[in-house]
Order: structure tokens, then C-alpha cells, then sequence
């Protein structure tokens, strides 16, 4: 930081000069009239960021890019994506700087719009609302998508092979006793949330014809908040727990009288899955179906 | 006005409502304890057992420790006030535990519990630090022990934001959740507990003898200061225990002993054993109600902040009740000192110091970074891009900064307290209770909306505010209080929001973390202009300012309209911080923090401390933008919550530099 003002000195007279008299001008004009940037698409919600990924487009910029490796894991964030900095704090500047052609939003930067519009034309998409079929809005947003980014030709093949897997695991599912599924991540020793409803992890469940165990409402964003005692069931069900579990909560854990004298939990129906990004689109419903069927041939084969 | 309120009565009736309580949640499922039987019922047993009977023994456990904990603070503070919450204990706590799970999770091998007592100690420290300086007077305590709770707030946010996806978990034990699963926790905190009660014993009779004052409490032999550190630290780690068991647990060490110093009971021993009855009671009735509420809604309720939610108002009612008991402590409130050594700056140093800062603020304008992260100076050929963003930014960072240093000089000149900034006026807190309200009642796309929801939040803060001030027996310092139990409630409400998880809650911490990136020009310029004109419009209450300070009888002997001209300053005051709210977010300390620096100065006249402190606000925002957008590039930070970490550590030394001189 140190060495900035001084490397600034040099220049500072001429640049003095131009800051006054161009930051004056150019707040005034638009500035995505000039179309010379390097364009391409900002994906400002992971969800939509990895389905372009999924199709074979790399995105121009991505938020938090430095956390896609620990919640994404897979598709893998090409080099050349730059990092757009806090879904809660937008680097404008260097948004503005890429030159957008599109920019894709969720619901919940919609309200960025007005601002967003200064730099590049911005498509909403929203993977949270009720389909008629399982996985059924994110097929529709991929399409969507699709045709945004020209990736249409993309998209077919795409969808066929999704379907391909989904016979495959229905066939493998069919050869194993199957029980009932609580899907969990713990937020602490005492904590987890649970998923249900429109969340991925349910909706990819109910598409690979999985039962979910757990039928209290859940919310618009089909998980909720519980002690980790309303859990407890006499039914036969497996529980699937999303990584990271910390250290500290399979300690509490083990330690609990409740929790080791669950049916579910004596009989050893419990295990952990590598994280899955839980409010993803096709590619995050692709890569936890083929870790829950791993998972499961595992424990039930 | 003063009723007796007897303490057993008032258990008593809280007994029965836990026993009613109780009977509706236990009955069904004690029922079966000793059936023979079914499988069914085995396991309704198992739930009762292990989750259910251990929740209501760590409830009583908690409320009692936190009651307990509030009756001594109150006693050796003499402050009908204190107590963990407001005295930072548990904000502190909260934040060591969130800074150790995000950056050395190693460390919870020494024991939650050490690293919540680190963080509850030291918080509490830097409390005490600057009561000292005003002689532990009642309100200046609160005050502090608020600062420090906003600033562990602000760390706590900026964590939760950058690495928000892991914090859930800090969010739920912030907010104080009591669900268990077994039976160790309780019994564990218990033997805490009761080892702590040895310590305890020995107290109570010199902590007795303080009811007599100081004076005669020292001609019995009592050494008032060994008393005071010993009881003080005995209270941080009651406190501790329970906040590194079950998290932040509101109000409760504060409402329980208040409710019993409302009854007749003359000695400290009786007071102190009636809070720990009354907190464990208290605690027991809203957990057991909010068992109940969330079993039929199906929805996850903190039972920490439902207290904390219900705690609040109470503090405001408490505050009539102050004063009744505050006459009798011989500690009044020390005069601000406001002419330290009086100096007078002509026009040509102003104008010299104003050019300064602007030069200044032209080069860090053009300080940032390239997409590639290297810093430079910016390229002529990037200007149209990335002009339009960073201007108003700034502009309207610096705009809303010096509104807030001015609102603060006012604050502090006519509440004579130095530690009265807007923060704790309750006009943010009533911003953030607005824009939560859109956020989760009406929906999140609508900027429009969030706009109006906040301004009419901080206009109700202000109407609340005016309401308590124009009671004619309301000091000023009444004023900020009543402040400190709005900010409660938003904290308190938002924290609830919070543990929801829903996304909605991610954009309210984040407009609650002050971002001024991707602010309009429209919108700079405007807050620009509003800072200029209400400055001049402060100016004409030059006189008002200058004699306020003196005190009502002196001002009234001047001819100032004491009543009316501090109704119309607070109103000032009130609105200019409104006005920046919604560009830098609620909690920034620029208000607290300027005045301070003018003041340590030396500058006399009030009109050349109102263009300096509006100077020096706009200086410190505009510092704090520019490391906001540049330090953690490509990651831009907030630009308040920057700020506040700017002037927090500024205003300590402050302070303490006038505690020094005093």
C-alpha cells in the first residue's frame, strides 16, 4: 500500500487534470453505450454460473470466486472467470470495467436491477420456484439460459444425458433395499438444517425417486432450521449428512444418549456425503446424484 | 408512582405460569414415562428424558446464573442498568467464539468456555476502562458498555459477510438457542456453576455493606476496590459460562435484578438470591412458551432473542424508574469538559486544512486497482467506466459522513455526554428495523420500498425519541437510553431474522454493513447538498450550542429556551442521521469519533467545531471508501462497517486521553 502514493506522484498532475474534468463528463453518460469491452456474460448467482459452465461458457465473472472450490467442488471454475468480489457487496467497478454483454441475476438481485442496467442488460432467473416435475425448473432455467448465452444446441444433449443417468441410477437403486432419507447439513453441535421442498437436495431426491423422511413444511427455500432432537424417528430411515461435519459436532454427538439410541442411529443408518452446493441447478443435481447413489451402494448394497 | 412490587409475588406468579406452561408440553409425553411399553412410547421417553426435561434444567441454570450475574454488576456499579448485555459481557464473548471458529477452530480444544471468558473479559475491560475516566456514573457506563457492544457487533458482521456461508451456526448460538440432547451440558454448567457459588458467599457481606455507601463501607473495614474487582469478575463469568453453553441470552441479568430492586427488599443477599429465582423463572416461562409456539408453527425460534425482544421495552419502561434510584449514589455526573484549552482558528487556517482534505480526497479518488489486482492510479482510458461508480460513492460516503459528525457534535453538546453519538440515538436502529420489515414482510425486489421503509423507520425512532424528551422530567441523557433499548430491539429482531437462514436475511446484514458501492450520482449529490445545507442550518443554532452545555439553569439565566431549543437540536440531529443512514448503514462511530477529535483539538467556537467535525466526518469516510474498495480487492468491504473499524480503536485512544487529563 506504501508504495502507491508515490508511484502516484509522477502522474498525478496530468491524471489531476483529466479526474476533474472527464468525472464530471462521463458520470453524466451511460456507460455500456460503448460496446469495444471484451464482452461476455457476468454470472452474479452460482447456480445459474455453474449451469453456463455446464454448457461449455465460461463465465466472464463470477461472485466469491474464491469460495467455488470448497461449496461447488464440480464443474470446476474456468481460469479465466474473474472474481466479482461479495454477492452482498458487488465490485461495480470492476464489473463495469469487463464490459459486459448480459448479466444474470437471481431474485434476490433484483433489486441491484436499476444499478446493473448502467453497465449491461440483466436476465432474472430463479431455480427456486415450484416445478411440475422434479428438477423440473431447473431444466426450465437451464433452457432458458440456453438461449440467452447461445448454447442452445448445448442444451439437448445436456438434458439426454442427464436422463441417461437418471435411468442408470434408477436401475442400480432398484437392486437396493431402500428406506426412507433424511437429508441434513449440522451447524453445530446442537443444530442442523433439513431439506424438504424445493430445495436441491429434495428436489434431486424425488427425481431419482428417493423418499424424503422428513414432511413438515420447510420453506421457500425447502430447508429449516432444527434442534437436532427433532430428528429423532422410529422410523427405519437412512440419514445423509453434507459435508463439512466439524470435528466437535460427531464428538457431541456420539456423546448424546438421544442421539446413539435413535432406531436409526443403533442400527448404523448414518453417513456423510462431500459437499454439494445446496442451492445449485442441474450440474449441483447431477454431481449429488451420482454421490448419493455411490453413498448409498455403499450402505445398503 | 413507586409501587412495591414484591419480588415473591412475582415469582410466585411466574411459577404458576411455567407449572401451566409445563403441564401443556410435559403432559402427553410424561404420561407414558411409566407405561410399560410399546415401542412408541419407549421412544416418547427417550425425547422427554434426554431433550426435553434437560432444555428446562439448562433454562432455570441460565436465568438464574444471568440474574445473579446483573445483581451484583448493578450493586457494585450502582447502576440500576448494568448487567451482561449492557455492560458488552456477552457481545464480547460472542464475537471471540465467531473469530475462533472462522480463524483457529484448533483453539476450542482449551474449552469454549476459555475462549468465551477471554473475549467477555476483555470486552468488559475496555467497558470499565472508559466508565472509569466519568467515575462509573450510571449513564456513561451503559453508554460505553453500548459502544463496545456495536463494535463487536460491527466485527461480527463483517465476518459473518466475507465467510457468511459458515456462520449460520454463529448466527443461531448469537441469538441464544436452548435445544439440547442430553443431559451434559446442563450438568456440566451446573458444577460451574456451583463452584462459582463459593466465591459468591464470600461476597455477599462486604457487597452488602456497599448499600451503606462508600464511606461507612470503608470504616468497616470493607477494601471497596479489591470488592469491586473480585465481584465484577465473578459476574463476567457467570455470564461467560452460560454464553459459551447456550450463546447470547437478552436481558434477562438485566430485567431480573431491576424487577426486584421495583420490591422492598432492603439487603443485598435477599436481592441477589430473589434475581437468581426470577431469572431461572423468567428464562423457564419464555422457553417453555416458545416451545410451545414453534412446535404448532413448525418455524425455528432463538428463545435468547425472544427475551432480548421482550427486554427491550422493558428497559424503556425502566427508565423512568432511573432516577428514583440513581439520587441516592453520592456519584454524579461529571460536566463535559468543553474548553480544555480553547483555541481559535482564523479563516486562513480553515481554508488551508479544508484544501488540504480536498487534495487528499482527489488522490485517493484515483487510487484503486486493476482487474488483475495491481494497484494504480487510474488509466485515462478506464475513466468512463469506472468514474461513474466510484464518484458518487464517495461524494455520498463523505456527504454522510459529515451529517453524522455534525449530528454527533450536536448529540454531545446538548446531552453533555461524550460518549452520545446518532449510533445510539435509536434513529439507525430505528433504519434497520424499517428496512428488516420490507425485507421480510413485502419481499426483496423492491428498492423503492426499501428506500421509504427506512426513512419512515428513523422518522418513528425520531417521533419515539421526541416523545421521551418532551416528558418534562427527561434529562437528555434519558434520550440516548431510550436509543440504547431501540438498537437492542433491532439487534435482538434481526438476529431472529437472521437464524431463519433465509437469503433475505444475508441482504439485510449487508445493508445493515453500510455499502455505499454502486450508490447513484443523483443520490451522492443529494446527500452532498443535504450535508452542506443542514450544516449551515446548525450553524444558526450556534448560540444554543454554546450554552446549552452550561446547564439548563445557567442556559435559562441567558435567555435560551432550554426545553425547545434542545427539542429542536435532537430533532436536527435526528433527521441528519436519517438522511445518512441508508448511504453508509447504521453503525459507523464517524458521529462518536469526530466531535471527540475536534474537541481534543482544542477548538472553542461552535461554528468552527461544527465545519471542522463535518470536515473531519467527511475525511474519515472518504479514508474508509477508499480502503473499502481497495484493501481486500477483487472482495469489496462495507464501507460503514470499514469505517466504524477505523474509528473504533481511534475513539478508545480518545478517550482515554481525556480520561487522562480529567
Amino acid at each position: 500500500m506504501r508504495c502507491c502514493p508515490e508511484a502516484m506522484t509522477l502522474q498525478t498532475r496530468r491524471t489531476l487534470l483529466k479526474a476533474m474534468g472527464l468525472a464530471a463528463l462521463t458520470a453524466c453518460s451511460p456507460a455500456g453505450a460503448d460496446t469495444s469491452g471484451q464482452g461476455g456474460v457476468l454470472a452474479l448467482d452460482w447456480a445459474l454460473a455453474e449451469t453456463m459452465i455446464a454448457l461449455g461458457k465460461t463465465p466472464a465473472g463470477i461472485v466469491a470466486a474464491e469460495d467455488w472450490k470448497r461449496f461447488v467442488v464440480d464443474p470446476e471454475l474456468p481460469r479465466k472467470t474473474a472474481d466479482l468480489g461479495l454477492q452482498q457487496e458487488l465490485n461495480f467497478e470492476l464489473m463495469a470495467a469487463l464490459r459486459p454483454d448480459l448479466i444474470l441475476i437471481s431474485p434476490f438481485l433484483e433489486h441491484l436491477k436499476p444499478k446493473l442496467d448502467r453497465i449491461a442488460p440483466s436476465a432474472n432467473l430463479s431455480v427456486y420456484d415450484p416445478g411440475e416435475v422434479p428438477l423440473g425448473q431447473r431444466v426450465n432455467v437451464t433452457r432458458k439460459l440456453a438461449g440467452l448465452i447461445g448454447a442452445v444446441s448445448a442444451v439437448d444433449d445436456y438434458l439426454l444425458d442427464l436422463d441417461a443417468l437418471r435411468e442408470d441410477i434408477a436401475g442400480r437403486l432398484s437392486r437396493l433395499r431402500q428406506r426412507p432419507i433424511l437429508m441434513v447439513s449440522f451447524i453445530d453441535d446442537r443444530h442442523a438444517r433439513i431439506y424438504a421442498g424445493s430445495s436441491l437436495y429434495a428436489d434431486a431426491m424425488a427425481w431419482l425417486g428417493l423418499k424424503n423422511a422428513w414432511r413438515r413444511p420447510a420453506g421457500y427455500f425447502g430447508f429449516s432450521t432444527i434442534g437436532i432432537e427433532e430428528l429423532a424417528t422410529q422410523e427405519d430411515v437412512e440419514l445423509i449428512a453434507v459435508e463439512p461435519v466439524q470435528p466437535d459436532i460427531s464428538r457431541a454427538l456420539a456423546e448424546s444418549p438421544l442421539w446413539t439410541r435413535l432406531p436409526f442411529v443403533s442400527a448404523g443408518h448414518h453417513g456423510t456425503i462431500p459437499p454439494v452446493f445446496m442451492f445449485g441447478a442441474l450440474p449441483s443435481a447431477r454431481r449429488f446424484a451420482d454421490l448419493v447413489i455411490a453413498h448409498l451402494e455403499e450402505r445398503w448394497g | 408512582m413507586e409501587r412495591a412490587l414484591d419480588p415473591r409475588l412475582l415469582s410466585a406468579a411466574l411459577f404458576g405460569t411455567a407449572l401451566t406452561l409445563g403441564t401443556l408440553l410435559l403432559y402427553g409425553p410424561a404420561q407414558g414415562l411409566f407405561a410399560t411399553g410399546t415401542l412408541d412410547q419407549e421412544f416418547q421417553n427417550l425425547i422427554l428424558v434426554h431433550a426435553t426435561l434437560p432444555r428446562l434444567a439448562m433454562c432455570m441454570l441460565c436465568g438464574a446464573a444471568l440474574g445473579i450475574s446483573g445483581a451484583i454488576l448493578q450493586q457494585v456499579l450502582r447502576n440500576p442498568l448494568a448487567a451482561p448485555d449492557t455492560l458488552a459481557v456477552s457481545a464480547g464473548a460472542r464475537l471471540s467464539l465467531g473469530l475462533v471458529t472462522l480463524f483457529a477452530p484448533g483453539l476450542f480444544g482449551l474449552g469454549r468456555d476459555v475462549i468465551a471468558i477471554f473475549g467477555a473479559v476483555v470486552s468488559t475491560a475496555i467497558v470499565l476502562a472508559i466508565a472509569r475516566a466519568r467515575k462509573y456514573s450510571p449513564i456513561s457506563t451503559i453508554l460505553a458498555g453500548l459502544v463496545v457492544s456495536l463494535y463487536c457487533g460491527a466485527l461480527s458482521t463483517i465476518l459473518i459477510l466475507a465467510k457468511d456461508r459458515y456462520l449460520v451456526g454463529l448466527f443461531i448460538w448469537g441469538s441464544g438457542s436452548l435445544s439440547q440432547q442430553s443431559w451434559q451440558p446442563a450438568i456440566d454448567l451446573a458444577m460451574r456453576l456451583a463452584v462459582l457459588m463459593v466465591p459468591l458467599s464470600l461476597l455477599m457481606r462486604p457487597l452488602a455493606v456497599l448499600d451503606a455507601g462508600p464511606e461507612l463501607a470503608r470504616g468497616v473495614g470493607v477494601r471497596i476496590e479489591r470488592v469491586r474487582f473480585y465481584a465484577i469478575g465473578l459476574a463476567v463469568l457467570l455470564a461467560a459460562f452460560v454464553t459459551s453453553a447456550v450463546g447470547v441470552i437478552g436481558f434477562i441479568g438485566l430485567a431480573a435484578p431491576a424487577l426486584v430492586s421495583l420490591g422492598k427488599l432492603r439487603r443485598f443477599p435477599a436481592r441477589c438470591i430473589w434475581s437468581g429465582i426470577l431469572g431461572a423463572l423468567a428464562l423457564l416461562v419464555t422457553d417453555l412458551g416458545v416451545q410451545l409456539a414453534s412446535g404448532k408453527a413448525g418455524a425455528f425460534i432463538p428463545t435468547g432473542a425472544v427475551t432480548a425482544v421482550i427486554g427491550s421495552p422493558l428497559l424503556l419502561l425502566l427508565l423512568s424508574r432511573l432516577r428514583t434510584r440513581t439520587h441516592q449514589d453520592a456519584v454524579g455526573e461529571p460536566a463535559l469538559k468543553l474548553q480544555p484549552s480553547g483555541r481559535r482558528w482564523g479563516l486562513p487556517v480553515n481554508l488551508a486544512i479544508g484544501a488540504g482534505l480536498l487534495a487528499v480526497a482527489i488522490l485517493l479518488l484515483l487510487l484503486g486497482r486493476a482487474a488483475d489486482g495491481s494497484w494504480q492510479v487510474l488509466s485515462a482510458h478506464a475513466f468512463s467506466d469506472v468514474m461513474p461508480w466510484r464518484v458518487p460513492r464517495m461524494l455520498g460516503a463523505a456527504g454522510a459522513g459529515s451529517l453524522l459528525a455534525v449530528a454527533g457534535y450536536i448529540l454531545q453538546r446538548v446531552t453533555q455526554n461524550p460518549m452520545a453519538s446518532p449510533e445510539i440515538m435509536g434513529v439507525t436502529a430505528g433504519a434497520v428495523l424499517g428496512a428488516a420489515a420490507t425485507l421480510f414482510f413485502i419481499g426483496t425486489g423492491y428498492s423503492l420500498g426499501l428506500a421509504a421503509s427506512t426513512v419512515i423507520g428513523s422518522f418513528l425512532a425520531i417521533l419515539l425519541v421526541l416523545a421521551i424528551s418532551m416528558r418534562r422530567s427527561a434529562a437528555p441523557e434519558r434520550v440516548l437510553l431510550a436509543g440504547v433499548a431501540l438498537s437492542a430491539l433491532a439487534d435482538a429482531l434481526v438476529g431472529l431474522l437472521m437464524s431463519s437462514g433465509s437469503p433475505s436475511a444475508v441482504l439485510l446484514l449487508a445493508w445493515m454493513s453500510g455499502s455505499s458501492g454502486g450508490a447513484g450520482l443523483g443520490a451522492a449529490v443529494a446527500t452532498i447538498m443535504a450535508a452542506l445545507t443542514l450544516l449551515g442550518v446548525s450553524m444558526l443554532g450556534a448560540r444554543w450550542l454554546a450554552i446549552l452545555p452550561l446547564g439548563g439553569t445557567t442556559a435559562a439565566s441567558l435567555g435560551v429556551p432550554v426545553t425547545r431549543s434542545r427539542i429542536l437540536l435532537l430533532i436536527l440531529a435526528a433527521v441528519m442521521t436519517a438522511i445518512a443512514t441508508p448511504m453508509i448503514g447504521p453503525i459507523t462511530f464517524v458521529g462518536l469519533m469526530a466531535p471527540h477529535a475536534v474537541r481534543l483539538i482544542g477548538i472553542r467556537r461552535v461554528t468552527t467545531g461544527l465545519a471542522l467535525s463535518a470536515l473531519v466526518g467527511a475525511f474519515l469516510m472518504i479514508l474508509a471508501d477508499t480502503l473499502a474498495r481497495t484493501i481486500a480487492f477483487p472482495i469489496q468491504l462495507p464501507t460503514g462497517i470499514l469505517a466504524s473499524l477505523l474509528a473504533g480503536p481511534i475513539l478508545l485512544y480518545l478517550v482515554a486521553q481525556e480520561g487522562r487529563r480529567t
